[in-house]
């Protein structure tokens, strides 16, 4: 295990708890001059899709939102002069961030904390599949 | 930015994994350490005591484990600090801890395997992060298989 820091995967959600997270991973790729990774996955598409039209339209109608997160998190991380390397993953959450953290090889993953206990499950899959450290922002 | 850190120490193993990361973010953002720790009596304690004489033993144990590892603080100039609250709820008594304190960020070890349980985060780690105030590190210790 890695002990410091050097790489570091951050999720980048579009929410509340995503952006402190974003906040953090910031400024601890700051202070300690590691490189930050923005992880974006891209969630399921609609459950049933009758045809492959509405897949393409479920795509085409998320695009902008992932491009809008995607743009405002680099413009933060670069106000702080870090660059941000994005890499958007299709879903689900958990697989995607712990097949980039193994793929990328960092040292520490930061999420959100969820906003209920519902979340928790996804925490604990998380933990017992990473192999760095996990950081929670409340 | 992160002044202090709370390592939450009960002697196990994840605890030392936790340990070695908690002495690094120590290190690289120049914070006081806090090894905490909850010197809590059975609930078969039937006399005070019992209890006392439980808790004495939490505590020598807790302070045994300790020192044989905090060398490794001493090792990259980080002051590590041990505290030992006494209290029946270990993760209440914790966040209670860091609340009064000002911990900026806390480090739990959490124990992982592959078996069924994975979906599950057990005890202190997760009533730390349902109800801490300040960021979370979980560091897992090697899978049992």
């Amino acid at each position: 295990m890695q002990l410091e820091p050097q790489r570091i995967l951050v999720a980048i959600t579009g929410t509340v708890e995503g952006q402190r997270a974003l906040e953090h991973g910031i400024r601890l790729a700051e202070l300690i001059g590691a490189a930050l990774i923005g992880l974006v996955v891209e969630g399921r598409l609609p459950t049933a899709p009758a045809t492959v039209a509405e897949v393409d339209d479920a795509h085409r109608a998320r695009e902008p939102f992932f491009d809008t997160i995607t743009t405002l998190a680099v413009d933060q991380a670069a106000e702080h002069g870090i660059e941000l390397e994005i890499h958007r993953r299709p879903g689900p959450f958990v697989r995607a961030v712990c097949r980039e953290a193994h793929a990328s090889v960092v040292d520490l993953v930061i999420i959100g904390r969820p906003r209920s206990i519902l979340g928790l499950p996804r925490v604990a899959s998380l933990t017992h599949r990473l192999d760095c450290p996990l950081l929670l922002t409340p | 930015m992160i002044q202090q850190i709370l390592i939450a120490w009960d002697g196990s193993p994840p605890a030392r994994y936790a340990l070695d990361i908690a002495i690094d973010f120590a290190r690289r953002y120049e914070a006081e350490l806090v090894a905490a720790s909850v010197a809590h009596s059975p609930a078969h304690a039937e006399t005070e005591g019992d209890r006392a004489e439980s808790v004495d033993a939490a505590r020598q144990y807790l302070e045994e484990t300790l020192n044989a590892v905090a060398d490794r603080a001493e090792r990259v100039g980080v002051p590590l600090e041990h505290v030992i609250i006494e209290g029946d709820n270990p993760a209440e008594d914790l966040l209670h801890y860091a609340h009064e304190h000002g911990i900026d960020l806390i480090v739990v070890g959490h124990h992982r395997n592959r078996r069924p349980g994975r979906f599950l985060l057990h005890g202190l780690a997760e009533r730390m992060i349902a109800h801490a105030e300040m960021p979370v590190v979980v560091v897992s210790d090697e899978p049992d298989d």
